[in-house]
């Protein structure tokens, strides 16, 4: 049962997000809505099941030193995630309204480069990578100020193939949300690399190569 | 004394929250508690296992949905406040770590639902120490008491504004499991 006073903050195809009241806290609760074109049965199973998959990929994540919200709570009945709320802006947000000088944009490159790399090494394949799903922390004594969000789509994996496949897509995310930002893409490329070094991130570039080039010719085709 | 009195959200139940230093009967308690003293209708747990009075709470809100979607793990609600604090499904290693035991010197003390004056007089009866103001729950916690039973890691410990965070994390995702979407074979 949603806590009274839970105010609507997103409306997903597949959640709805909400700024909730907890335990003295302010929280934020996601809750998944079934799919009324699925058998119910099915439906339900699936939906259990990456409720799960989020709140357990968010607690693998800070293992991994990736900034991710606290799961404050499970309730599998209702498919809902109460989370840490995170007093933040979305990076896509920051990004169309800052001005931001050369300097802050490679910082903030530094950033993303990092949390990927640290990400793809604890094996976790975020799944749907956009500047909507990484938020900016105002700044607290010693927290990170990159967080990322969402893991509704994610998995694991040790594939290479996965990994670049998710880099493509947050390339493809970058490029179409915030025009001219090859150059910061490329930044977060070279800090990935250099954060990943020895743990396969050269591989997973190399990877990202084949990837954008079958990408390409499948935008030849269609 | 001063207990407090919080809301749970997700199942609109009441919890009061008492702290106690200086106990001197904690082994009388413990026995009490063993035997199924009807009387002792609340969670004793060990002050030293204890960071913030909102691991409590997140313990306290799931055994109060528990108790009422009739799928207790344990004896009845208060036990179960117990039992939520281990990152774990071991019964008996979650009373050990985080329940009162023979040298509890602190006690925070849940109790759900019922009126907070009666909760207060009574406990004053059944527990021999000295009632403490709720703001000192969290001040006897052993650190490496909590890394131990939490399974923390050095980079966790050293991350003291996100602590309390990391430990109800490993609180919440307890029992939370289901085969995962996983790919690990290499090509
Ligand atoms: N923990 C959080 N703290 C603050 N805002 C959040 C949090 N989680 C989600 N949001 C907000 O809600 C939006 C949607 O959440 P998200 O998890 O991305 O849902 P969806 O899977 O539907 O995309 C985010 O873009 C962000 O603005
Ligand atoms: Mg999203």
């Amino acid at each position: 049962m949603l806590p009274t006073g839970a105010e609507l903050i997103y409306q997903g195809a597949e959640a709805r997000v909400y700024c909730v009241p907890f335990l003295g806290r302010k929280a934020v609760a996601k809750e998944r809505f079934s799919k009324a074109y699925r058998h119910p049965v099915l439906d339900r199973k699936l939906t259990s099941r990456r409720v799960v998959q989020e709140a357990r990929l968010l607690q693998r994540c800070r293992r991994a030193g990736v900034a991710a919200p606290a799961v404050y709570h499970v309730d599998l009945g209702a498919s809902t995630i109460y989370m840490e709320h995170i007093d933040a802006t979305t990076v896509r947000d920051h990004l169309h309204q800052a001005t931001l000088r050369a300097e802050q944009v490679s910082l903030l490159a530094q950033q993303i480069g990092q949390l990927l790399a640290r990400m793809h090494q604890a094996d976790v394949i975020h799944g749907d990578l956009t500047t909507s799903n990484m938020m900016l922390r105002k700044q607290e004594e010693g927290d990170q100020r990159l967080v990322a969000i969402d893991f509704g789509l994610s998995y694991t994996s040790t594939l290479p193939e996965d990994k670049a496949v998710d880099l493509y897509v947050l390339e493809r995310a970058f490029l179409s949300t915030h025009p001219n930002s090859e150059q910061m893409f490329q930044e977060i490329l070279d800090f990935y690399r250099a954060t990943g070094k020895g743990s396969g991130a050269q591989q997973v570039l190399k990877r990202l190569d084949e990837v954008r080039l079958r990408g390409r010719k499948r935008s030849m085709i269609g | 004394m001063t207990g407090s009195t919080h809301l749970l959200e997700t199942s609109a139940e009441t919890a009061h929250l008492f702290y106690f230093s200086n106990v001197r009967n904690a082994k009388a308690l413990r026995e009490q508690l063993l035997a199924g003293d009807a009387r002792l209708a609340y969670a004793l747990v060990d002050g030293r296992a204890v960071l913030d009075p909102f691991q409590l709470l997140v313990a306290a809100g799931r055994a109060a949905e528990a108790a009422r979607d009739d799928r207790l793990k344990t004896r009845n609600v208060h036990s179960e406040v117990v039992y939520n604090l281990a990152p774990d499904t071991n019964i008996g290693g979650a009373f050990r770590n985080f329940g009162v035991v023979d040298d509890s010197q602190a006690l925070a003390v849940v109790k759900i639902g019922g009126q907070r004056d009666e909760a207060e007089s009574d406990l004053i009866d059944l527990i021999d120490g000295t009632p403490e103001s709720t703001e000192r729950i969290g001040s006897d916690v052993d650190l490496e008491r909590i890394r131990k039973c939490y399974k923390l890691t050095p980079a966790e410990m050293a991350h003291r504004t996100q602590l309390i965070n990391t430990v109800v994390t490993a609180m919440a995702l307890k029992g939370v499991t289901q085969a995962a979407i996983t790919t690990t074979s290499d090509a």
